[in-house]
């Protein structure tokens, strides 16, 4: 079921406050041919969200400020866009995969860009990309 | 300590100790209750009392057949019994001058016998009695008069023992919050470390892969790292550190000062984030680097003007510089051109725009969000 477009055809959304991490993130999609959009916080990914039904994996930051943190956006992608794929990654100590509210990837910071892009790369083999 | 002379303090510095062990207005207890019962019993009268006297009332923390827990002060058998060294003893209130009027005594219910053994603290505060009254006039003999006064004993060590173990309860509470705090705070300084050094990752990953020049790479990430830490350092110690806007511009230009031409800065006083505080350090590394390779600070009369203002959307900050050679665009766009016209945008939620004006570069930010 490869779309017609390739991997660029598989979008990721990077969801993380800090602009110099969030295009390193974004870097690391493009290098392994992905295409991805950018959020700042919760409310800005669930924007482009409604507007991108192409965009198959989440990756997102769990500390952020504005009215979700990005468990709470976790959640809210898992309810309302089911198929869509999770990545979390933050710096909070203790945090482990087993303390995700959803199914996904959990990559403690600071991350192994080896690590994000295996998981990107899984994500989209699993899709057929 | 068993016969503390009885301390001469006035009765404001009275009523304070007495509000220091929190015991007025609270619940019966049974250790009290049974004092008071004893009392009763051993001194054979109707009515006990363990009586804490305030300024203007008594509060009866433990009573036998009197059914209320607190009475006015003028009717008071006991802010006699204060006066005392140990013992009042009232045989006969009716024919004692100092219940003349009183109608607890002239009237209902028709007190007559009254024994109160003091209250006192070890340095002889006295905060109240252990009494006993009776409606018909009488006398103690001297066992009674001893026990009512071990029973005052005991009531004053139940009293004392309540107050250590509040003390102790809120040395432990005391002790778990400080515990607490500090554990947030470690735990905030953990993450806000790992935040950093995914900043720093981003910064050496995005150094390396725009640059095709491992030496200049290798500098070039170095003196980033070394603007990152110095910002670092004016950030107040705190989980939601803040720095000044001029104590951030001041150190990204400390290092730049030393060369030909000079810098003319001027703002007022703004507060910026932690991160807005890292992400302008950076810019104006990247402009100071630039202008004393290429730009205004090549020349003895070269001069960068670093000036900002609140406007009404917002900070305005600008970099113009003049007096250098002419300038053009750089061939290739790195990871600093990035920096300047994306990324330090990002911080301030605003605007960035960086231009290679022939007499000078130009780079203005205009935030779009609140700083802080």
């Amino acid at each position: 079921m490869s779309e017609p477009n390739g991997r660029a055809g598989f979008v990721v959304l990077v969801v993380e406050d800090d602009p110099l991490v969030r295009l390193d993130m974004v870097c690391l999609a493009e290098d392994i041919g992905l295409t991805a959009l950018e959020a700042a916080n919760a409310d800005k990914a669930i924007a482009l969200l409604e507007r991108h039904p192409e965009i198959r994996v989440l990756i997102t930051d769990i500390e952020m400020p504005g009215s979700m943190d990005g468990l709470k956006l976790a959640s809210a992608v898992r309810d309302r866009w089911p198929p869509i794929k999770i990545i979390v990654t933050s710096g909070r100590k203790g945090f482990t995969s087993g303390d995700m509210p959803v199914e996904g990837i959990f990559l403690p910071k600071p991350y192994l860009p080896a690590a994000v892009r295996e998981a990107l790369n899984h994500f989209a083999s699993e899709l057929g990309y | 300590m068993h016969h503390t002379d009885t301390a001469a303090v006035d009765e404001a510095t009275r009523s304070a100790v007495l509000h220091s062990y929190s015991l007025l207005d609270t619940p019966r207890e049974s250790d009290f209750d049974d004092l008071a019962r004893l009392a009763s019993e051993i001194c054979q009268t109707p009515i006990a009392v363990v009586n804490l006297v305030d300024t203007t009332r008594q509060f009866f923390k433990a009573e036998i057949g009197l059914g209320v827990r607190e009475s006015p002060l003028e009717t008071s058998f006991c802010q006699h019994a204060l006066l005392a060294r140990d013992m009042l003893i009232v045989p006969d209130a009716t024919v004692d001058p100092r219940f003349d009027g009183n109608p607890l005594v002239h009237r209902t219910p028709g007190l007559r016998f009254y024994a109160g053994a003091l209250l006192k603290t070890d340095a002889g505060v006295p905060l109240g009695t252990l009494c006993v009254l009776d409606y018909a006039p009488r006398t103690l003999d001297e066992r009674q008069i001893g026990a009512l006064q071990i029973l005052a004993r005991q009531a004053m060590t139940q009293i004392e023992l309540r107050r250590a173990l509040g003390d102790e309860r809120r040395a432990s509470e005391a002790l778990r919050a400080s515990e607490a705090r500090q554990a947030h705070l470690v735990r905030e300084m953990s993450h806000r470390m790992k935040n950093t050094l995914a900043m720093v990752q981003a910064i050496v990953t995005q150094t390396l892969r725009q640059s095709d020049d491992a030496d200049a790479a290798r500098d070039a990430i170095a003196a980033r790292l070394a603007a990152l830490g110095r910002a670092q350092d004016i950030l107040k110690n705190e989980a939601n550190s803040t720095a000044l806007i001029g104590d951030v511009v001041e150190t990204a230009l400390s290092p730049h000062r030393t060369g030909q031409g000079g810098f003319v800065v001027d703002g007022p006083k703004i507060e910026l984030s932690a991160p807005q505080a890292l992400g302008l350090s950076l810019a104006l590394h990247e402009l100071a680097t630039n202008a004393a390779k290429y730009g205004a600070l090549t020349k003895d009369d070269g001069t960068v003007r670093v000036v900002w203002q609140m406007a009404t959307g917002g900070l305005e900050f600008r970099w113009t510089e003049s007096g250098g050679p002419a300038v053009a665009a750089p061939r290739r766009r790195g990871f600093g051109t990035n920096l300047l016209e994306q990324i330090v945008a990002s911080y301030f939620e605003g605007e960035a725009e960086l231009a290679f004006a022939p007499d000078g570069v130009q780079f203005s930010l205009i935030a779009g969000g609140p700083v802080l």
